[in-house]
């Protein structure tokens, strides 16, 4: 663990609250990376304000992709 | 045979309004019931609740829902199982429900779980009152799911659960955080009383497929995982018919 790690877990505290939980943080180069599915561009950027204001003053790299609802599949046919 | 849809962590809130209701409003043609696997919502609020129940509005087959953590989160739990209750959607804490489909029966019992990990990676009922606390939490829910099971007399039947009973859906999760993402003990109690298919959520970067050690198929279906509106999964025919 690292003084970055602190960070790192309150950053995810941060997120949990906003019950954001598909998005991943770690500090790579002292920068906040944040990777992870959100479900609209509006969260997404939701997520930049809230990893802002927990990442004590890192700068913030937003890599969030907005998760895709196509229609299902064929279904599985199980026995 | 019964086509049992399925999708979980929807986590839904306004600002997703609209998103699934199209795909939603035609799953009677592809399957017989819809089965919700918890974190319905994004906070546990009943108004996001709300927002859901307006989303199924054009469902035309049961809805049969367990709820999540997130459902928790604001202690409001409660006033969301009557908002979801009011717009149709049956909500399972320990209970089942029989769903009739062109002469078959399905039953499906459902549990929200809990954590608490896998053999040799489990917590223990000991030490603190608040470790013996969570123990108990699991296990209480995995009785329960087992007296569900027991009491459906049903052509088919389902598990369903928001953790999983499983380590197998759970592969591409952190190692570390898997006692909070499931618990064997549901998986115990799932072989114990038999069951054709368990499904859950709650392990979003999971995988989909995994079977318990009795050899019933399970299925982690939160939305992260199977990247769509909803999956269908045909249980069939005893006799071959498929679907």
């Amino acid at each position: 663990m690292t003084p970055d790690d602190y960070v790192v877990g309150h950053v995810g505290d941060a997120l949990a609250h906003a019950g954001m939980s598909d998005v991943n943080a770690e500090v790579v180069a002292g920068r906040l990376v944040l990777t992870g599915h959100v479900a609209t561009p509006a969260r997404r950027d939701e997520v930049t304000t809230i990893a802002s204001e927990a990442a004590g003053g890192l700068a913030v790299v937003n890599e969030l992709t907005v998760l895709p609802c196509p229609p299902p599949a064929a279904a599985e046919e199980l026995a | 045979m019964i086509r049992v849809a399925a999708v979980g962590d929807v986590h839904f809130a306004a600002d997703v309004a609209g998103s699934l209701r199209p795909q939603l409003a035609l799953v009677h043609e592809e399957a017989d019931v819809l089965l919700l696997a918890g974190d319905l919502t994004r906070l546990g609020r009943p108004e996001e609740a709300e927002v859901l129940a307006q989303e199924l509005a054009d469902v035309q087959v049961p809805i049969i829902a367990v709820l999540g953590n997130h459902d928790l989160h604001a202690n409001r739990d409660k006033e969301i199982v009557d908002v979801l209750a009011a717009g149709g959607v049956r909500v399972l804490e320990g209970e089942a429900v029989r769903v009739d489909v062109d002469g078959y029966s399905l039953g499906v019992a459902g549990v929200k779980g809990f954590g608490v990990g896998f053999p040799g990676a489990s917590a223990s009922d000991f030490g603190e009152p608040e470790m013996k606390a969570f123990v108990a939490t699991a296990r209480h829910a995995a009785d329960r799911l087992r007296a569900a099971l027991e009491a459906l007399d049903t052509d088919r039947t389902v598990a369903l659960t928001h953790y999983s009973p499983v380590e197998g859906t759970l592969q591409g999760e952190r190692l570390e955080i898997w006692p909070f993402l499931g618990s064997y003990l549901l998986a115990e109690a799932i072989d114990a009383a038999g069951a054709d298919l368990a499904v859950h959520g709650h392990a979003h970067r999971g995988t989909e497929k995994g079977m318990t050690p009795g050899g019933v198929h399970v299925r982690n279906v939160a939305q992260a995982v199977i990247r769509s509106a909803y999956r269908v999964y045909c249980l069939t025919d005893r006799d071959g018919t498929t679907c």
